[in-house]
């Protein structure tokens, strides 16, 4: 892939992964292996772009206090942990049978995002400013919609959990990153909203992708030049993501991740 | 407030990797490749940085479990960066 295009693509998958807090990878990844380039040099690309998005939106996130940080810590602990394990033992599982589960896992996701209807949270008329932002102590918090102020609490944090741990070992065993997993999850299992389980994921791939990072580069896997055009575009990419985040309403974001979701759930399945 | 202060240590952090990510791309030679592995390190730094800075946070605000959660999550990286390392 020529130089322009590959920074046009780092620039839209990071948009668009940190947007919905997918992480750019799973979307830079299979546009790299299509056009050409070999998987273990477009994987390790695709993780800079994640970490490019990640690093992007945090301040911003944080100023708005939009992101989760203790329910971001509490669940990449058993996905980072599972991602560990999928790292190890990643030789043992044929690639074609992890694109037909990678791709089922897509599309289960895509339907329980699409199914839902409306907002689940409501803003609460007696909250104020002073409020939004994470609950010390607890899995829940306050977080600005419109000119309202919605409280969440993370449910059903084992199945969450669970979930988090299978999106870690998906992101240990294909190298693709877990965020397509982990918004899902947060958002349909733990029934976090979709702005707040978007931008805590945006917060955890970022931590996912460092460890892949050192990997792959004591692999000698990084092209460092690629990977610097990859990371100037991410980073690009990222802050226009997180901005579109701040503005766009949860349920458009949530059928556009739907969308999404269904689409690379039926080319991992096609392509096999 | 403290998250207001992470907020500018991870903006700095950003414009730097983002200048040295513009130096791998586009200088030449030696300088670029320095430049370019700069971005990657500052990329990889920048997360665990955020969780440790969060790790003391927790900590001074006497929110025991999460601190220990934190640095349970330290730990999970740590022995990640070890072994993928030594493999």
């Amino acid at each position: 892939m020529n130089p322009v295009a590959l920074a046009f693509a780092a620039f839209v998958t990071a948009a668009i992964g940190t947007l919905g807090g997918l992480g750019g990878a799973i979307l830079l990844v299979p546009l790299l292996v299509l056009s050409g380039m070999e998987a273990k040099y477009a994987a390790p690309l695709g993780l800079v772009s994640v970490a490019a998005g990640s690093l992007a939106a945090a301040p911003h996130q944080l100023t708005a206090r939009v992101v989760n940080q203790r329910l971001g810590v509490a669940t990449e602990i058993a996905a980072s942990s599972a991602a560990l394990i999928g790292a190890l033992v990643s030789g043992l599982i044929g690639q074609s049978v992890l694109a037909v589960l990678l791709g089922v896992v897509a599309l289960v996701a895509a339907f329980a995002g699409a199914r839902r209807k409306g907002v689940r949270n409501l803003p609460d008329s007696s909250l104020s400013v002073d409020d939004v932002g994470e609950t010390p102590g607890t899995l829940a918090g306050v977080y600005p919609l419109g000119d309202g102020f919605v409280p969440y609490r993370a449910n059903r944090l084992p199945l969450g959990l669970l979930g988090m741990g299978m999106a870690g070992l998906i992101s240990g065993l294909s190298g693709v990153g877990g965020g397509w997993v982990k918004t899902p999850t947060a958002s349909e299992v733990m029934h976090v909203p979709v702005k707040v389980a978007a931008a805590t994921s945006t917060f955890t791939v970022g931590v996912t992708a460092a460890v892949g990072l050192l990997v792959y580069e004591s692999q000698g896997r990084i092209v460092i030049s690629d990977a610097a055009l990859v990371a100037a575009a991410g980073l690009i990419g990222g802050t226009v993501g997180v901005r579109l985040q701040h503005v766009l309403p949860p349920p458009l974001v949530r059928r556009g991740l739907s969308a999404i979701l269904a689409v690379i759930g039926v080319l991992l399945i096609v392509r096999r | 407030m403290s998250f207001r202060a992470l907020s500018r240590v991870l903006q700095v952090a950003l414009i730097l990797t983002f200048a040295c990510a513009l130096g791998g791309a586009f200088i030449p030679g030696v300088v670029g490749r320095v430049s370019g592995t700069a971005c990657i390190v500052l990329l990889i730094a920048a997360p665990v940085v955020r969780v440790g800075w969060l790790v003391v946070d927790w900590t001074r605000e006497r929110d025991t479990r999460f601190a220990l959660l934190g640095s349970a999550l330290l730990l999970v990286l740590a022995t990640s960066g070890a072994i993928a390392l030594v493999r």
